[in-house]
């Protein structure tokens, strides 16, 4: 698993079976954030949606909010960085590369978030017919 | 085939009724009309030209793909819309018409019998001016019209009709005025004398009007004397009917009744109308019994009476508000529960897809932004980019008829006859689409509340509701002849599933 962060490098000092052990143990709390985050992101796009109402014509054209949900990719991002930061020095014995690596697992974590999220949200079939084609509107634009 | 034939102001006003009942889709395939007035340049005439002209221009836009405007018209050829027939030359006196000078002195008191000499020296300029002697007069002449083009038309359409199979004839009129009293025998011996074959196939009904308006005494007042002598007086109206029922009942009891069907619809607290004495002036609002003639006409070709059948309609005393009358669905004539069932389904389904058009989806159709972001409206998005364009020119024409309509004919209708101050007529919310202050607007957080009485929680919502099951219909109804039509088709069919929806008696959320 932990060959899901190979392209992190290791810090010179580290040994290669810690190093190992803590890439493991930091895919397994990746796996486990973007997954919250994605159920977590899904949720609040479907309530949002759903609570969205056309009332008015300007309603159709106003910014499409719900999408807003995918900032949640965000919390998720920072919920990873913070879990590996203070993971860090307690697996490794070492605090070299800290930052570095943090950054990268944020980073990687909130993307992943953020990727899936928007997926499932412009393909699978959770958004209400009445904004069919809001979350991928660039696919549309090019149609009309 | 059938055909209406409305005899003076109030037959006027009462093909009003039936042409927003057919846009409502109630009515028959084909619908020939024409009207006979002897004043035909007073204000409701003119008022019912411009609706059959916005008629047939929404029939001919939406009427051959959907039930809204299915109905077609036929106006016999007439050479600028509808046909208004007049009896009489508008420019001699009525003693002209009876060659009065050409006859002899013996003769002359005969006449004298019948007709005063104020009568006999009126101008016939603007009608019969609720005078019947002089209508029954001018149309026992009948025969001798043969060589006008709408008498030569009739008999010989009526003639083939027979043969093919079953026609129905309604003429529609006051008995307590002058053209309409005056016009319904005759013409009803008349046609009866027209088929030579099959002449069970023809179905005559008459729809008889009773006193359903008064004039305003301040009004009268303001005529001058002579003219108010002349004018139709309303102190009069319930005399001419009681006399008209009487002549009806004599010729039941004298087996001289040629109807198949006879509706007699009023009421008994009679609307105040401002005097005219006819020409444009004349513009009477109009009146439930109007609506009710409407559906005497449905009733009598949905499911005619026995032959010789005297129907009665008219509102019921209100329980709450006793010796008011009030008008509520269930005063609808018609020939069973069901029947008035879908004809209620059929006006809601209709009043919600005017109000959504004009409230909603016309503002919508006109918005810029639709062009450049049609992926906001998914319907819009599926079915007008793709080659058929709603934003051509005559799709957009076609539209601005029907919007057209809808504004200026069919709301200020309803909205006449739901007048405030009245509060009678229960049948939809006027305050749906009429402010307080009389200005035609439609509430859209009514939407939901379209039918009587105006509730006192209002929500946006059954708009909503609506534009999900536009989104729902963009993708079952058939393409039309225009992309208007087809878009007409959506709206209708998602204004069809929420009333059915209501009907069940279930919230639009």
């Amino acid at each position: 698993m932990g060959r899901f962060f190979f392209f992190l490098d290791k810090p010179e000092l580290i040994p290669d079976d810690m190093w190992a052990t803590f890439l493991d143990g930091m895919a397994a709390m990746a796996a486990f954030v973007v997954l919250a985050t994605v159920g977590v992101t899904i949720l609040s796009y479907v309530i949002a949606a759903r609570r969205r109402k056309v009332h008015v014509p300007d309603d159709l054209f106003a910014p499409f909010t719900p999408m807003y949900s995918l900032l949640w990719a965000i919390a998720g991002a920072l919920a990873a960085g913070v879990l590996c930061f203070t993971q860090y020095l307690p697996a490794l014995d070492s605090s070299e590369g800290r930052f570095g690596v943090t950054a990268q697992i944020a980073l990687v974590t909130g993307a992943l978030c953020a990727l899936i999220s928007y997926l499932l949200i412009a393909f699978a079939p959770i958004t209400p017919k009445k904004y069919a084609y809001r979350p991928a509107s660039f696919l549309h634009k090019r149609r009309a | 085939m059938t055909t209406l034939i409305c005899a003076g102001g109030s037959g006027t006003r009462v093909l009003e009724a039936v042409l927003h009942l057919c846009a409502a889709g109630l009515g028959p395939d084909v619908l020939r009309i024409f009207v006979i007035d002897p004043d035909g340049t007073n204000g409701n005439v003119t008022q019912t030209k411009t609706l059959v002209e916005r008629y047939r221009a929404c029939q001919e836009a939406f009427g051959e793909d959907l039930p809204l405007f299915r109905t077609k018209l036929d106006l016999m050829n007439g050479p600028q819309g509808l046909r208004v027939w007049n009896p009489v030359n508008g420019r001699q006196q009525f003693g002209a018409l009876l060659n009065y000078q050409g006859l002899s002195e013996q003769q002359k008191d005969v006449a004298h019998l019948f007709f005063t000499q104020d009568e006999l020296e009126m101008e016939m300029n603007v009608g019969f001016r609720g005078h019947p002697a002089l209508g029954a007069a001018a149309l026992s002449l009948m025969p001798l019209y043969k060589n006008d083009p709408l008498w030569s038309q009739l008999p010989q359409a009526i003639n083939q009709e027979v043969i093919q199979g079953r026609t129905e004839v309604v003429i529609v009129g006051s008995v307590f005025g002058g053209t309409g009293a005056s016009a319904i025998h005759p013409l009803v011996r008349y046609l009866r004398s027209l088929p030579q074959t099959n002449a069970d196939n023809l179905k005559v009904a008459a729809v008889a009007l009773v006193p359903y308006f008064r004039f305003s005494g301040d009004a009268t007042a303001q005529n001058e004397e002579a003219k108010a002598q002349q004018a139709a007086q309303s102190e009069w109206f319930s005399l001419a009917s009681r006399s008209a029922a009487e002549y009806y009942e004599h010729l039941r009891e004298h087996k001289d009744w040629e109807l198949d069907a006879m509706y007699w619809l009023g009421d008994d607290s009679p609307m105040q109308v401002k005097y005219s004495i006819g020409g444009p002036a004349q513009h009477n609002p109009s009146h439930f019994v109007d609506l009710l003639a409407g559906f005497a006409f449905l009733d009598f070709l949905k499911s005619p009476p026995q032959p010789g059948t005297c129907c009665y309609a008219g509102p019921q005393e209100s329980s709450n508000d006793p010796g008011q009358n009030v008008l509520t669905w269930g005063d609808v004539p018609a020939p069973s529960d069901i029947v008035r069932e879908n004809w209620y389904k059929a006006l809601h389904r209709f009043h919600l897809v005017g109000a959504a058009h004009l409230g909603f989806y016309w503002p919508l159709l006109k918005d810029e932004r639709l062009r450049t972001l049609p992926y906001c409206v998914p319907w819009y998005m599926d079915r007008f980019t793709n080659g058929s364009k709603l934003s051509t020119k005559d799709n957009q024409d076609r539209l601005e008829a029907l919007s057209l309509y809808f504004r200026e004919n069919y709301f200020p209708w309803w909205g006449q006859m739901h007048a405030a101050e009245r509060d009678r007529v229960r049948l939809f919310n006027r305050r749906a689409w009429f402010t307080k202050d009389e200005t035609l607007k439609i509430e859209l957080n009514r939407l939901g509340n379209l039918i009587y009485p105006d509730t006192e929680l209002h929500s946006l919502d059954p708009v909503d509701a609506l534009f999900e099951r536009t989104i729902q219909a963009g993708k079952s109804v058939q393409e039309g002849k225009f992309p208007s039509s087809t878009y007409l088709a959506i709206l209708a069919q998602a204004a069809q599933s929420m009333v059915e929806q209501a009907a069940r008696g279930e919230a639009s959320h």
